[in-house]
């Protein structure tokens, strides 16, 4: 089946062992589309996405991207920030890009996008030190280097409190906007879901409820 | 499922170290039992009539249980206050005390040898230790009991031998205790009194630490060697009585008794060692992180700086910890001047001078340092990569759900620990050098028992490393399209490279101040090690001035290289490790 958004997922099944996570799960996000998934916390959104990424295998169903030639370009934000404590912020960061820079032009880029981000002159800190929006924001900044056409945000401002959380919620779409790119966001807070998203889906839309086997 | 290269890989590494560990011993029991003619069951049962076997399994008892509890006495409220408190310098303080455990046991032995000589603090305060006059001897007078002194001596070298293993034990846990588990337990009912919070809360926290150090430290306490040897020379423990006569034994028709005493002494040792290891692997298995932990930071600021009793008891306990350390270093410039007038003692550096030169009959220090360097340099060669790949592939059977495969080759690699280091020497001096004489001509023969000894180390400090290592960092490694390298480097090796370093800093010390197996094999004199340096000097008659300050000065050297390999792993060791070793 050819597509015509970023990514188009039918019938897809995932279980461990011998309990069902999702089956018959359909759903598809055009291009430069955010779309959030709204849905209570352990009913299989995680899974989802980790199958979208690769992480997971599912079972049964169709996977299909836009550019099926080629790399699969996708971002992974997870619900912690994942920031490696043997590197700097700006070395968490590097690890992000696609292609190898000359040292000066790596931390110019660096520079830039940690500004884009109101966090300039963070790029010799420690990552122990920052706070969680913080660690999350550099988390967003490397997923976005790979210049990803879609981006997961595993209900990755969950841990924050009420004001930060909307902040940087607003702030994340303004960016994924500004850079033409697609997401799905999944969470269980609604005026999360519809302060980020275009369209919002509630889990029940993709697939009916999970049984066990 | 394990791929299938990848299983043959890990089936091959673990058979050579089962091979490399059980060999000696199995050779060495096979020889005995040829020499004797009786086989495992007849041994055991001649045990209670070998001469003097009763006698040394009482005291070995005997020591190694008061040394455990004296090490919890001791040890307990130092590892209390200095995880509870924010002390000023608290890496240095820790760095400190746990110095003794990696500290080779004959630089040990001499230290407390010169704290209770006739120069001493004590003394001059009445308390001979050593000849055990006065207070001591009438003591042992009194109550019938032959050498109190050297017994009281013996168990608190043990305890401040293993005074590291409680505090790395039980410390971190208390540093990183989040510290609203207390304030609940202090607005319940059941925890409003200081005895309702110990039995709910501090013993669950500690108390399997707490255990799990103790039976350790009876573990050690149990085969210990160089510091029986020189601390209690009228008892024997039965490392030292298999040591005493491992010379005369495995030869066909000459001393067979020795052979006997060997055999059964060698099988006694095995099964209580055993029991004792399968005690700490099961407690070791409970000393989990069950409990609710904070960053150390979090934990000790909201208990504030310590006071002046916390202070008193740590400040005490660090006197204890560097005393025989100190003893050794002065006691190297200290020298005995006998003159018309009496003796007095000067110093000098005549004790270095004549270390640094040897004589005819030893070698200098620095050949013995370079000999030692040599051995503990292809000691890690060989013990780092086969611990590493033993301790990944105890991982690789945990992720994929071989929990009792994982638990088997768990124990299997504590073993050569149950088999203690004269009985590794012994076994490859009665098995596989009486079966293949030509290794005796092998320089790095020395090597072969400290692989086998230090591998069960370099396992017991990767495996908690490997098992801290969340897929989530390889996971996110993938999804930022890093290479394979890179993955396995970032998601992977950065979070070993610390522990790597900690195990290769502590192989070396054991290679470096491992004795028992050094001294059973080490015979041609050109290939002493620094420690078979110390004992030979120290045991030769002391009326030349100069033996025991250039032993002390052999000491020093060996004391200093130990510290500095010590300071590089605790510079790599990550925060909260609290894995003992």
């Amino acid at each position: 089946m050819k597509n015509e958004g970023i990514i188009n997922i039918s019938g897809l099944r995932k279980s461990f062992e011998q309990v069902v996570v999702f089956d018959g799960l359909n759903l598809w996000v055009g291009a430069n589309e955010i779309v959030a998934i709204l849905g209570p916390s352990g009913c299989g959104k995680s899974t989802l996405l980790r199958c979208i990424v690769g992480l997971e295998e599912a079972d049964a169903g169709e996977l299909l991207f836009a550019h099926e030639e080629g790399e699969k370009r996708v971002g992974y934000l997870f619900q912690q920030p994942i920031l490696y404590p043997h590197l700097n912020v700006e070395g968490n960061i590097a690890l992000g890009f696609k292609k190898k820079h000359n040292r000066i032009v790596r931390s110019k880029i660096i520079a830039a996008e940690l500004d884009s981000v109101n966090m300039s002159g963070f790029e010799r800190r420690r990552v122990e030190s920052l706070s969680g929006g913080e660690a999350q924001r550099v988390a967003l900044v490397r997923a976005m280097l790979g210049q990803p056409e879609l981006l997961l945000l595993d209900e990755p401002f969950s841990a924050l409190d009420l004001e930060s959380r909307r902040a940087i919620t607003i702030q994340t779409r303004d960016w994924l906007k500004q850079k033409n790119t697609a997401a799905i966001h999944v969470t269980h807070d609604p005026e999360e879901a519809s302060l980020i998203a275009d369209r919002v889906l509630s889990w029940s839309d993709l697939v009916g409820p999970s049984e066990e086997e | 499922m394990l791929r299938t290269s990848e299983t043959v890989a890990r089936t091959l590494i673990v058979l050579s170290y089962i091979t490399l560990s059980g060999l000696p011993f199995v050779y060495a029991l096979g020889r005995l039992q040829s020499v004797t003619g009786q086989n495992p069951i007849e041994a055991l049962v001649h045990f209670p009539h070998a001469y003097g076997a009763i006698d040394a399994l009482q005291f070995t008892v005997l020591e190694a249980s008061v040394s455990a509890v004296l090490t919890v006495v001791i040890g307990l409220p130092i590892a209390w206050n200095l995880g509870r408190y924010k002390w000023r310098r608290a890496s240095v303080l820790r760095a400190i005390f746990s110095v003794p455990f990696v500290m080779p046991a004959i630089v040990v032995a001499m230290g407390f040898l010169l704290l209770i000589d006739q120069q001493s603090l004590l003394f001059a305060l009445g308390l001979d230790l050593r000849t055990e006059t006065g207070v001591v001897g009438s003591l042992a007078e009194r109550a019938g009991w032959a050498h109190p002194g050297h017994f009281l001596v013996l168990v608190v070298a043990h305890a401040w031998f293993n005074l590291s293993l409680m505090i790395r034990f039980v410390e971190p846990t208390l540093a990183r205790l989040d510290p609203a588990w207390e304030e609940q337990m202090s607005l319940l009912g059941q925890g409003r009194t200081k005895l309702g919070q110990v039995r709910h809360l501090w013993w669950p926290v500690i108390g399997p630490a707490v255990l799990c150090a103790a039976s350790l430290s009876f573990l050690f306490s149990f085969t210990s060697f160089a510091l029986v040897k020189w601390l209690t020379p009228f008892n024997h423990t039965l490392e030292s009585l298999m040591a005493s006569y491992g010379g005369s034994a495995g030869i066909h028709d000459y001393r067979v008794d020795t052979s006997e005493i060997v055999l059964s002494a060698s099988l006694v040792q095995f099964i209580i060692l055993l029991a004792a290891l399968y005690l700490t692997s099961a407690l070791q298995r409970r000393h989990s992180s069950r409990f609710a932990l904070v960053s150390e930071h979090t934990s000790t600021t909201s208990r504030g700086p310590p006071p002046m009793k916390a202070r008193m008891t740590v400040y005490a306990g660090l006197v204890f910890a560097i005393s025989p350390m100190l003893a050794a270093l002065t006691a190297s410039f200290r020298v005995r001047q006998s003159n018309s007038s009496g003796t007095s003692y000067g110093w000098s550096m005549a004790g270095w001078n004549s270390a640094w030169s040897g004589d005819l009959s030893t070698l200098s220090i620095v050949d013995a340092l370079t000999n030692s360097l040599l051995f503990a340099c292809a000691t890690l060669a060989i013990a780092l990569p086969m611990g590493w790949l033993l301790a990944s592939t105890i991982r690789s059977l945990e992720i994929n759900k071989h929990p009792h495969f994982a638990r088997a080759l768990d124990l299997a690699t504590l073993l050569p620990l149950a088999i203690s280091a004269v009985m590794v020497g012994l076994g490859i001096l009665l098995g596989v050098l009486k079966t293949m004489p030509s290794l005796f001509q092998w320089d790095y023969l020395p090597v072969v028992p400290h692989v086998i000894l230090t591998v069960p180390f370099v396992v017991r400090v990767m495996l908690p490393a490997m098992r801290s290592v969340e897929p989530k960092w390889k996971e996110q490694a993938q999804i930022l399209g890093l290479s394979p390298l890179r993955t396995w480097y970032h998601g992977y090796f950065s979070f070993v490279r610390g522990p790597a370093v900690v195990a290769s800093s502590l192989t070396m010390a054991f290679s470096l101040g491992e004795f028992g197996a050094s001294w059973l094999l080490v015979r041609a004199g050109s290939w002493d090690t620094l420690s078979v340096l110390v004992d030979t000097l120290m045991s030769r008659p002391k009326f030349d001035p100069l033996v025991q300050p250039t032993a002390m000065a052999a000491a020093t050297v060996l004391m200093l290289l130990t510290f500095v390999l010590f300071f590089i792993a605790e510079r790599f060791r990550p925060e909260g490790d609290g894995g003992g070793f």
